[in-house]
């Protein structure tokens, strides 16, 4: 099969270079030198449209932001530098926010990086396993042990901070958003991205919510954590904190230390 | 050699099916039109959950389903992707398809993947090669595969048989089924100058589980496969000659591109559907 490795070989490299195919691919197809050049160069354009409607799909708001023919010659230089390794294109455009973050064109545009890994985690999170919510544990659990309790999110949720106000950004792009567009650039924003009744949901949090939240995710227990919340936000509401936490999908299961379980 | 055949009780009817598609998910739950199966790209369900999964696992309940893959790469020279076979293998064992096909096409090496279904060279160590490779597909799966074949616009020099011929061999060596599409021969012949017909000849009948018919368009003097306008003239002449020789197969109407309303869709659908009637009508009076 080392022949058809090699032949392989030639037909990737010439496609995703974009420079034009060698002598030695094109002789190895029937017909003459211009026919199969230009019948290589129809397998090359549908390669790129595909890779590139690819990452448009899942940067859709992204691409509505700098306009598409800035989108789509961002895309084409992406997927020089990060050609495709899966053979579901669901998966293809996971290092454009890097991309886009280094690449010079954009460099007008700072927040890009950050909007585009916005997007990447809402993809991520609409094709993520169903929530399985299990409140048994907290429901059962002595008063005395609460502090004592652990918590984890769902598969569908992911975190994410920004010196950018891409809440504010992703509001005034969304395709039913009819009011006032104008972003106040100088807002940072901490966020949850969560599946909410079949639908993602782009949530900005409070400074109590968000000390709460990443001190569960990082394996604190539910009294540390709320210490945390009210350390950083005097505010906090330690009434019902927890519980907004819980209905709004960011926390979906509890559960106690091990040797703690243990003790009967 | 693995020849099992589909273990679910849901079998694909011998009618015509259409290709569910993002843009329709919601009207086709909604209305559930009169079509005899349904056909989805597997990669776009192999996420773990989300809305189109939940779609799928609803319709699933009220039509057969055909799991038809498009990354699978049998005809390349890397290792068969394992994550890739497990996911698939996770989708079937949660949807329970009546079919599950792939194309005979490769589109990676060396881990780099073009996402495109291009053609192989078709020689005898590239029919030694993936029959292996359908093997332990199907062996992994633990069911038949349908192979369908492509499109292609180059033809490999150092080919010493011809596209049928290696079509039939696969299914003959690896008890796989194939899949004919009627529009890729089409497309193919135009483009390569073979006659359609004797490629359509040369099909096992036995062996054909499933038909495809779709649009093409065209690029100077080349015919692409774009799924993107009503199946042609000379491919719906193609598929009574087809239906002669086979029987009455399932038959989907593939349109990925300039995808039109729903009611499109099932018109073209119903066009087969009469071809078949038409069929199944003189199979039974020629048994009378």
């Amino acid at each position: 099969m080392q022949q058809h490795s090699e032949r392989h070989q030639l037909f990737c490299d010439a496609v995703y270079t974009g420079a034009p195919a060698a002598p030695d691919l094109i002789n190895a197809f029937e017909g003459n030198k211009t026919s199969a050049t230009h019948r290589f160069e129809i397998y090359r354009r549908s390669v790129v449209g595909n890779l590139v409607r690819a990452v448009v799909a899942t940067y859709p708001v992204t691409c509505q932001i700098v306009g598409e023919s800035f989108f789509n010659a961002a895309a084409r230089a992406y997927l020089k530098n990060y050609p495709s390794q899966c053979g579901d294109l669901n998966e293809y455009g996971e290092h454009f926010a890097q991309f886009i973050g280094a690449w010079p064109h954009a460099a007008t545009l700072p927040y890009l990086a950050d909007f585009a890994n916005l997007e990447w985690a809402v993809q991520q999170v609409y094709y993520a396993a169903d929530a399985v919510t299990d409140l048994s544990t907290l429901a059962s659990c002595p008063p005395q042990y609460y502090g004592m309790l652990q918590a984890s999110c769902p598969v569908a949720f992911r975190r994410l901070d920004s010196a950018w106000p891409l809440d504010a950004i992703w509001r005034v792009n969304a395709p039913d958003y009819s009011g006032d567009m104008t972003v106040d650039f100088s807002q940072n924003c901490s966020l949850a991205i969560v599946r909410r009744n079949a639908r993602v949901h782009v949530d900005s949090l409070q400074p109590g919510q968000c000390a709460l939240l990443d001190a569960l995710l990082s394996n604190h227990t539910l009294g540390q954590a709320l210490s945390m919340a009210t350390a950083a936000d005097q505010d906090f509401d330690l009434n019902n904190g927890l519980a907004q936490a819980i209905q709004s999908g960011y926390i979906s299961q509890f559960y106690l230390p091990t040797p703690l379980q243990e003790t009967p | 050699m693995v020849q099992k055949q589909p273990t679910q009780q849901s079998k694909l009817p011998a009618s015509a099916g259409i290709g569910l598609r993002d843009p329709h998910h919601a009207q086709v739950l909604a209305t559930r039109p009169a079509t005899g199966w349904l056909e989805v790209h597997s990669e776009n369900f192999f996420g773990s959950g989300g809305e189109p999964l939940h779609v799928l696992e609803q319709l699933r309940h009220h039509y057969p389903i055909s799991l038809h893959g498009v990354g699978l790469s049998l005809g390349a020279t890397d290792p068969l992707s394992l994550s890739h076979l497990q996911k698939l293998k996770n989708l079937i064992a949660r949807i329970e398809p009546a079919a599950v096909s792939e194309h005979l096409c490769w589109s990676s090496v060396a881990g780099t993947y073009l996402n495109d279904l291009l053609p192989v060279c078709y020689n005898q160590s590239a029919l030694d090669w993936i029959c292996n490779r359908i093997d332990a597909a199907q062996e992994y799966l633990g069911r038949q595969i349908w192979i369908e074949n492509i499109s292609s616009y180059l033809q490999w020099k150092h080919a010493d048989m011809t596209e049928w011929d290696f079509v039939a061999a696969l299914s003959r060596r690896t008890g796989c089924g194939l899949l004919l599409d009627i529009n890729n021969v089409y497309v193919s012949a135009c483009n390569h100058g073979f006659d359609a017909r004797s490629y359509i000849d040369a099909m096992p009948a036995a062996s054909v589980m499933e038909i495809h018919l779709a649009g093409h368009e065209h690029d100077s003097d080349v015919l692409i496969d774009t799924h993107s306008r009503p199946v042609c003239a000379e491919v719906w002449e193609l598929y009574a000659m087809a239906l002669q020789q086979l029987g009455a197969k399932p038959t989907l109407i593939e349109w990925d591109n300039d995808i039109p309303a729903l009611e499109v869709l099932l018109a073209e659908a119903a066009k087969a559907q009469a071809h078949i009637n038409l069929i199944s009508q003189q199979d039974y009076a020629a048994a009378l």
